[in-house]
């Protein structure tokens, strides 16, 4: 028993250090790879507004646009136009808006161009240069038997890995 | 006094003990796959107007054919021989990487890309959840991919999302026998376009 004992201290250091070398080097890993990615919703019931990113967001909805475009999809689609409100403040922040299922099965990007196939006039994001109010329209494309409920989710890249989960209804 | 040095153990079982460890290291060493081997995707082999289910991709292979000369409808064309290959695609629950960056052919051991050339063709767009889109991916081939041999039999062509990291993702895999295709006229490639 005398090794253990003349060794205690450098055994018990090994006891503490080891656990906190994976805790260290793990949340190391865990920050760089989910720090950076949305992972972390602020969920914003239905036309209620938020504070996020030095901006107001609010008033979501959702429109349907599926008879103005009918002549640019497919004979089984829909496009449905997510509206976001937004108050800039001093620093108007750049966005990212995607569409989910509530259920959370199918998540769709923007339909308008330039990587999408919709021709669309609306402002689809967050202009970096816009102080004054203005409106999200952003068109996703859906095949018909998606029915909602959805949520829209507003990335702000400054603000991950937390982002805004906007309620938006059927 | 070390833990290890409470125990007496004879030279010969020391011998033992070493070569054992010695074989056991062998055997490890001959047990390891190759160091890429973990990476393997995971192939999903589709057969022809049959769709294929891999990860977030439902994809048919509609038709494959040959051309000595390819030409789309917006005055591009360029000499062959080309391998013209037809598919229907579409995302099943996420839009956001839903683009076949990785359309590839591979005779033996060479890997041939899918053309960027013909534009209005597009098979590398994204892909849309539940609204599939067809798409020709066109291969220009080397001469002697028109000759009669065993590799030219069984060629492969194979779409999946990410040409990158290519690790444990599928990738839908479809076999071509070179041989049976025709390459003697020229062909036209048909713009991407909804399938319905």
């Amino acid at each position: 028993m005398s090794w253990w004992r003349r060794n205690g201290l450098a055994l018990g250091a090994l006891a503490a250090l080891i656990p906190a070398a994976v805790v260290v080097i793990g949340g190391q890993e865990w920050i760089t790879y989910y720090g950076y990615r949305p992972i972390s919703p602020i969920e914003v019931p239905e036309g209620e507004s938020v504070e996020f990113a030095g901006a107001t967001f609010g008033d979501a909805g959702l429109t349907d646009a599926t008879a103005e475009l009918t002549d640019q999809i497919p004979a089984d689609a829909k496009v449905v136009v997510v509206e976001i409100a937004v108050r800039p403040g001093a620093e108007p922040p750049m966005c990212d808006l995607t569409l989910r299922e509530a259920s959370g099965a199918r998540h769709w990007e923007r339909a308008s161009s330039p990587s999408g196939p919709l021709d669309w006039d609306g402002t689809d994001y967050c202009p970096s240069d816009s102080t004054a109010p203005y409106l999200i329209e952003a068109p996703f494309l859906l095949p018909e038997d998606a029915e909602g409920p959805f949520v829209a989710e507003l990335v702000v890249a400054d603000e991950l890995p937390r982002f805004l989960r906007l309620e938006v209804g059927d | 006094m070390s833990p290890l040095s409470a125990t007496h153990l004879h030279s010969a079982g020391r011998w033992a003990i070493g070569v054992g460890l010695v074989a056991a290291a062998w055997g490890v060493m001959a047990l390891t796959p190759d160091t890429d081997f973990p990476k393997q995707p995971f192939p999903v082999a589709a057969t022809l107007g049959e769709p294929a289910e891999a990860r977030n991709l439902r994809l048919t292979v509609l038709d494959v054919s040959g051309a000595s000369e390819l030409s789309d409808a917006h005055g591009w064309s360029g000499p062959g021989p080309w391998l013209l290959v037809e598919f229907e695609a579409e995302a099943v629950s996420e839009e956001a990487t839903a683009s076949l960056q990785r359309i590839e052919l591979r005779i033996g051991d060479r890997t041939y890309r899918a053309t960027d050339r013909p534009l209005f063709a597009a098979p590398r767009e994204r892909l849309r959840i539940g609204l599939p889109a067809t798409a020709t991916a066109a291969f220009e081939l080397p001469i002697d991919a028109l000759e009669d041999s065993a590799q030219n039999r069984r060629a492969v062509v194979s779409f999946a999302y990410d040409d990158i990291n290519r690790q444990l993702d599928s990738v839908v895999t479809h076999e071509v026998d070179l041989t049976q295709i025709s390459f003697a006229a020229p062909a036209e490639i048909p713009d991407r376009e909804w399938s319905r």
